[in-house]
């Protein structure tokens, strides 16, 4: 049997609407801006001295950040070692390289609104003498809660 | 009471076609892969030098920059760092002949950048400055 179907217009609702605005607004719940931590980057250090560097990310309430770069080196060879301290204040990573260090990690590790990243960092020398040193951070902050595609 | 619901083909709507127009346009960050490069070189008489990078970011875009990569051919010692127009640095480093900044997940700009090469020797040095990112439609 044949029934006669309403066309659009005359009353017979497609929900059209309602399935735009609800997969319009999933994106934008989603979305997430970058995030970057540039301190006056050089730095006049001593060797054999652990710099402790606690980098305020002013995350509002309702967002997050994610640590995904830091990146850390000096004009000479010499053996830098850099720690990166969770936001409980765990270390959650350690890596020395000659001249430089870089942690870069798709997943990121993350901080909460007043919270901050503490990094510390030391050049090793057998003498003690001064180095330049250059650090940067990189992260992506977003809405909290939200999962990280 | 059993009702008798017409099947598809013959005048029933399903929808199915709203739905793919609205579900499909949805992802508007439409992204592909972006790399430029330029050579430089600093004389002997040069101490440093900004470069300007153009990237030609197209309205409607903007580029995140990932990495930017400058080599040069003497293994020498130089200084990078990477600015905005506005003089903003948002990246810099040491290197031995060759300098890669990660930016990962990157820096967001929609304008061209300056990159300054800095060299610690008398010597003439010449390289490359290659800039990857990702190119993102932001409608």
């Amino acid at each position: 049997m044949v029934r006669i179907v309403s066309p659009k217009g005359t009353g017979f609702p497609d929900y059209t609407d309602i399935l735009h605005r609800i997969s319009v607004e999933t994106y934008k719940e989603q979305s997430s801006w970058y995030w970057a931590a540039v301190p006056p980057f050089y730095f006049h250090i001593n060797t054999n001295t652990w710099y402790v560097f606690q980098i305020n990310p002013n995350i509002p309430e309702n967002r997050e950040l994610f640590l995904n770069t830091v990146v850390a080196t000096v004009p000479s060879t010499r053996l830098l070692t850099l720690e990166i301290y969770s936001k409980d204040g765990d270390l959650v990573e350690k890596a020395s390289e000659y001249q430089k260090v870089v942690f870069s990690v798709k997943e990121g590790i993350k901080y909460y609104h007043n919270t901050y990243i503490v990094i510390k960092v030391c050049v090793h020398a057998t003498t003690t003498t001064t180095e330049y040193l250059t650090l940067y951070c990189y992260g992506l902050q977003q809405k909290r809660g939200v999962s990280v595609l | 009471m059993a009702k008798s619901i017409t099947p598809r083909g013959v005048g029933r709507p399903d929808n199915e076609r709203e739905v793919h127009r609205s579900a499909v346009p949805t992802p508007l960050i439409g992204q592909t892969s972006f790399s430029t490069a330029t050579d430089f070189d600093l004389s002997a008489g040069e101490e440093y030098k900004y470069i300007t990078i153009s990237l030609n970011v197209p309205d409607g875009y903007r580029l995140i920059i990932r990495k930017i990569i400058v080599s040069i051919h003497q293994n020498l010692l130089i200084a990078v760092s990477a600015s905005n127009l506005s003089w903003y640095h948002f990246c810099g480093g040491f290197g031995y002949k060759i300098v890669e900044l990660t930016l990962y997940p990157g820096f967001p700009t929609t304008e061209d950048i300056k990159i300054y090469v800095r060299k610690y020797s008398s010597d003439e040095i010449n390289g490359s400055i290659t800039i990857l990112g990702i190119l993102e439609y932001t409608g």
